[in-house]
């Protein structure tokens, strides 16, 4: 092995496993994100070169896995919808009585990591994306918008709604299978 | 009266829905103080605001424990040969100016030194470190990270040395010691960064390390534990493991070119 092979694995393997669990949360399908990992992996590869020596390979390797993706959406065509702003006045926020801090915080303990996968996959990507990259990947609106190509304060907002939205899937969906069980109960006494 | 209510109400709503947009950025530190001050008066009137900024902290915090996605092995086997794919060949060759030899780097900063005023000095130390490099042989060890450490000094000593267009301070100095180059690797399956460092007429290595790596082996969490640092010798060789703040640092070099521990100078930051 050459010694540019030896170090892009040196590099790159580490970051492997986090590539793809930032892939596979954006789909439902493990194979897909493993193909756009794979093809990242091998853009990278081809241009190794590219990688600067102040940039940090896990999110030089993120900004490839996003343009990888982003064709493979296009090609579908399956272009963004426009999202739904969410506001701290949303209806589902407001009329359960889990969307105050205490009872919020106690239905995400109750959340099972299925139910947050599910319910980070419906958000629209571009909210998705951000949300994945801070919270779950834990890097700063600096390195989001050097990634997605987007202005810091675009990064702020998305994000401040992707949280939004999130909250509101999760206690739409807590109510509605709590709702679930309340009729099968009730049935189930007549 | 009943108008300018209005107005007051309509610029709070204004405010109030602009500011939900920098409620992320107040969560995770993110503002500059002006906006901070804003978005704190505001949110010391406004019950829906503090309602999503407490949902933002809980997300927030119950997402950062999220396990990690493991790939599958066949996958894992496809990565391991994707280098054996032809990369392109204007990237190539654009790439090779960024790695010289040890020696070749020397030679480059001989010449700077030889035409500049003052540089003669240095200039011949320079020298001496060219012809006088005697690199021990390197030993081998069972502990994942000296191993990694171990093989990338080897490597650098007989083969090249990657040049860094920007340096950034090392994480320990010392008398004598300077920086050469610094570069990306991995050490014990994590992230690390190596400094190249010349002290007297060898070469140094040190690594920052991740902190899990540092106390993985049971040896060196015990060493670490009952003397402040673990450092082992063979062969002419030295390495030494020391904490830091939040991570680990690693040295590697000949043991005649190893400052003292009083000498050290480690940055805790």
């Amino acid at each position: 092995m050459s010694h540019t092979a030896q170090q892009f694995q040196q590099l790159t393997t580490p970051w492997r496993d986090r590539l793809f669990s930032v892939a596979v949360r954006q789909t439902d399908s493990r194979q897909r994100a493993e193909d756009w990992v794979q093809e990242s992996m091998l853009k990278a590869w081809k241009h190794f070169s590219d990688l600067k020596e102040t940039e940090t390979v896990y999110a030089w390797l993120l900004k490839i896995l996003h343009s990888v993706i982003v064709d493979d959406v296009r090609r579908e065509s399956r272009r963004a919808q426009l999202a739904p702003v969410v506001s701290v006045e949303d209806e589902e926020l407001q009329k359960h009585s889990s969307s105050a801090a205490g009872p919020f915080e106690e239905l995400l303990q109750k959340q099972n990591q299925e139910q947050v996968k599910t319910a980070i996959s419906t958000l629209p990507s571009e909210f998705r994306e951000v949300l994945l990259f801070r919270d779950v990947e834990g890097l700063s609106y600096l390195e989001i918008s050097e990634i997605l190509g987007i202005p810091k304060g675009t990064v702020m907002s998305r994000l401040s709604r992707a949280r939004r939205m999130l909250s509101s899937i999760i206690i739409k969906s807590s109510n509605n299978s709590s709702n679930h069980v309340r009729a099968k109960s009730t049935g189930g006494m007549s | 009266m009943n108008a300018s209510y209005n107005t007051e109400d309509t610029k709070w709503q204004e405010l109030h829905t602009a500011l939900q947009d920098l409620l992320a950025g107040y969560a995770d530190n993110e503002l500059e103080d002006d906006e901070v001050m804003i978005v704190e008066a505001h949110l010391a009137g406004c019950r829906l605001c503090r309602d999503d900024l407490a949902r933002q902290f809980s997300l927030s915090h119950h997402l950062s424990s999220l396990p990690l996605e493991r790939m599958s092995a066949s996958l894992h086997e496809k990565l391991d040969r994707i280098t054996e794919q032809p990369q392109n060949t204007v990237e190539t060759q654009r790439q090779t100016p960024k790695v010289s030899t040890p020696a070749r780097w020397l030679e480059r900063q001989w010449l700077k030194l030889a035409f500049s005023t003052g540089g003669w000095a240095t200039a011949f130390a320079l020298v001496v470190t060219l012809y006088m490099q005697q690199i021990p042989n390197v030993p081998h060890s069972n502990i994942p990270m000296v191993a990694d450490a171990l093989s990338e000094y080897q490597t650098a000593q007989q083969d090249i040395l990657p040049v860094s267009q920007q340096l950034t301070e090392a994480p320990a100095s010392w008398p004598g010691g300077t920086l050469l180059s610094s570069w990306e690797t991995s050490i014990g399956g994590a992230p690390a960064q190596v400094y190249a460092m010349r002290s007297g007429k060898d070469i140094v290595f040190q690594y920052r390390i991740n902190e899990s790596v540092l106390f993985r082996n049971p040896e060196v969490r015990q060493a670490i534990a009952q003397q402040g640092s673990y450092s082992s010798e063979k062969n002419g060789t030295e390495i030494r493991a020391l904490p830091m703040k939040s991570s680990g640092l690693l040295m590697v070099g000949p043991r005649r070119a190893m400052p003292a521990v009083n000498d050290l100078k480690i940055k805790t930051i």
